[in-house]
């Protein structure tokens, strides 16, 4: 039985469709349900419905022998997985942003509002440049609108939230991307499970984006 | 009737005693070390203690550490005495732990320093797969080796940021993001190959040698293989897996790498190698391997029974040395007792009352 830990939300239920059509499908399974865990013998496979930012969290603990999370979560967690597949979906890209006329001012340290506290310090520190992190955890964009940050450094999908509120992309910093992810002791037990299930999913996304 | 079986010891304590045992059964001589040591021996090799943090303290102007590792002080604090050095040691190790708080783990090894030559090489093998044993009937022992990643990282020119990208990339078995990083780094097209076929390694001992063979016709790995291969040969191999992704630092280890799982962690819990480069830094020519179990780290894995006295003694005004004298009547009997004011909660064995012995 190979137990994954899925992010609620619609991602989530793209992903366990995905499952489905590899096979790994769940008679449980109803979109409807506010059931947490579902499980399916004949298949082989229980899920559970964490919160996105927890997959990581789940399987590197090993509550969960695989999950499925964005690129963004596991590079500021560091989450300590196998990154098996790149399952191309939920994509976007970490950028700075900031107000369309700002100009930087390099004799003072750049305020930085942010939710990836880590992945932010880290880029930053790989350019040397000194910041001042304001940690916040959501509507990210109106920290330069308002006076609060300088920049922004956050995960840009269409722009169209940037764009309504007059800002632009300054740098992109990195592609996100949705990755199918297992734990290392986990894999060592049931390798030949998991990587059967990656295969079959890997066969269904294609391997042309690589 | 005294308890002889040490039933009463806990599974941490059990592994430990018969861990001991096994080392002394080889010959190794346990190595015993003090608690803290110079705070400049963990920050000047940092990245060998996987970044722990350090808890350090100053005593008299000078700044010293709780041990955060075994080998290090070991390394410093041994003496090259000319011959070859086969230890085992069972120390706590001290760290910070993510969230500021402060962590005592026990940890139980082996070290081989001197001429670690295929044979010490074999039975230290043979040692981790009678440790890994011992903690669980299934497990697997990983093996990988730095000169084989050294040379396929060397042969692609990577240094830097780079190299430490590819080292992530086989860490994480993350084929996608190194072939993006293949091509926007024009990386040779046969040798990233030969990168990737290390990453996507087949767990199967024979499929695994068929292509580590096929890349020592890019790059010469011949040595490597056949030090593996011997190994897994002498040893038997049924357990043995060659997997690059336990990856090890190769500014300290030089040769074989090892990672032991066993059933039921999900983390590795045992981990060593060769380590001839950390030597040299402390300026010895000799050469060096070992090993190391978490036991702390794994026996939050192994739950323990709460152990339950036989039977309580029950007393509130009555003269401690009646007590006293009636509890180790019951003892002498064979009776686990426990003495108390009153039954302790959840309690259902026999409880006995010392006014009842008036």
């Amino acid at each position: 039985m190979i137990k994954i830990a899925l992010p609620k939300g619609r991602l989530g239920e793209k992903v366990y469709s995905l499952l489905a059509a590899a096979g790994y499908g769940c008679a449980e399974y109803s979109p409807a349900s506010r059931k947490l865990i579902f499980c399916d013998d004949k298949n082989g496979v229980s899920y559970f419905w964490v919160k996105p930012s927890d997959v990581g969290v789940y399987v590197e603990l090993g509550a969960a022998d695989m999950g499925v999370a964005g690129k963004d979560v596991l590079d500021e967690a560091r989450t300590d997985v196998y990154e098996l597949l790149d399952l191309d979906i939920g994509k976007c890209k970490m950028c700075v942003a900031a107000k369309k006329d700002f100009k930087e001012d390099f004799t003072r340290p750049l305020r930085v509002a942010t939710k990836f506290v880590n992945s932010a310090e880290r880029y930053y520190s790989s350019i040397s440049r000194e910041i001042q992190i304001i940690k916040l955890n959501g509507s990210i964009e109106l920290a330069p609108v308002l006076g609060l940050s300088d920049v922004i450094f956050d995960i840009v999908e269409t722009g169209t939230t940037l764009k309504q509120n007059d800002l632009c992309v300054l740098h992109e910093v990195s592609n996100i991307s949705t990755r199918l992810i297992a734990n290392k002791a986990a894999y060592k037990f049931q390798r030949g499970d998991i990587d059967a299930l990656t295969a079959k999913i890997k066969g269904i996304i294609g391997y042309g984006n690589y | 009737m005294k308890d002889n079986n040490f039933n009463f010891l806990t599974k941490e304590q059990k592994l430990s005693i018969n861990l001991k045992a096994l080392y002394k059964s080889y010959g190794y001589n346990e190595f015993r070390l003090p608690g803290f040591d110079e705070y400049s021996l963990y920050a000047d090799n940092q990245s060998f203690i996987g970044g722990k943090d350090v808890v350090s303290f100053s005593v008299g102007g000078k700044l010293l550490a709780l041990r955060p590792d075994v080998t290090l002080s070991i390394i410093k604090n041994g003496k090259s005495l000319g011959n070859t050095q086969k230890l085992f040691y069972d120390e706590k190790v001290y760290r910070r732990t993510a969230r500021g708080g402060l962590a005592e783990v026990s940890q139980i090894g082996v070290e081989i320093i001197g001429d670690a030559d295929i044979v010490s090489e074999a039975e230290l093998c043979s040692l981790i797969l009678k440790t890994l044993a011992e903690v669980n009937g299934d497990f697997v022992l990983d093996f990988s080796h730095t000169g084989i990643i050294v040379k396929l990282l060397d042969s692609l020119n990577l240094n830097g940021s780079n190299r430490t990208f590819a080292v992530k990339c086989l860490e994480g078995k993350n084929v996608h993001d190194f072939i993006r990083f293949a091509k926007n780094t024009n990386l040779d097209e046969s040798k990233t190959q030969a990168f990737m076929s290390l990453i996507n390694l087949s767990a199967r001992s024979a499929e695994a040698k068929l292509t580590l063979d096929s890349i020592n016709k890019i790059i010469d790995i011949s040595e490597e293989i056949d030090e593996m291969f011997s190994l897994i040969e002498y040893v038997g191999g049924s357990r043995i897996n060659i997997d690059f992704s336990i990856g090890g630092d190769t500014d300290y280890y030089n040769g074989l790498i090892f990672k032991g799982y066993v059933k039921g962690v999900p983390h590795a819990v045992l981990s060593g190698g060769r380590y001839d480069k950390l030597l040299s830094k402390f300026g010895r020519t000799e050469k060096a391997m070992g090993f190391a179990l978490y036991l702390g780290e794994l026996c939050k894995y192994l739950q323990d029974e709460q152990s339950m006295p036989d039977a309580v003694l029950v007393y509130s005004d009555e003269s401690p040395s009646a007590v006293l004298q009636m509890a180790e009547g019951l003892r002498n009997n064979g009776i686990k007792l426990l003495t108390c004011k009153s039954v302790p909660a959840g309690f259902n064995g026999k409880i006995y009352y010392a006014e009842n012995f008036k």
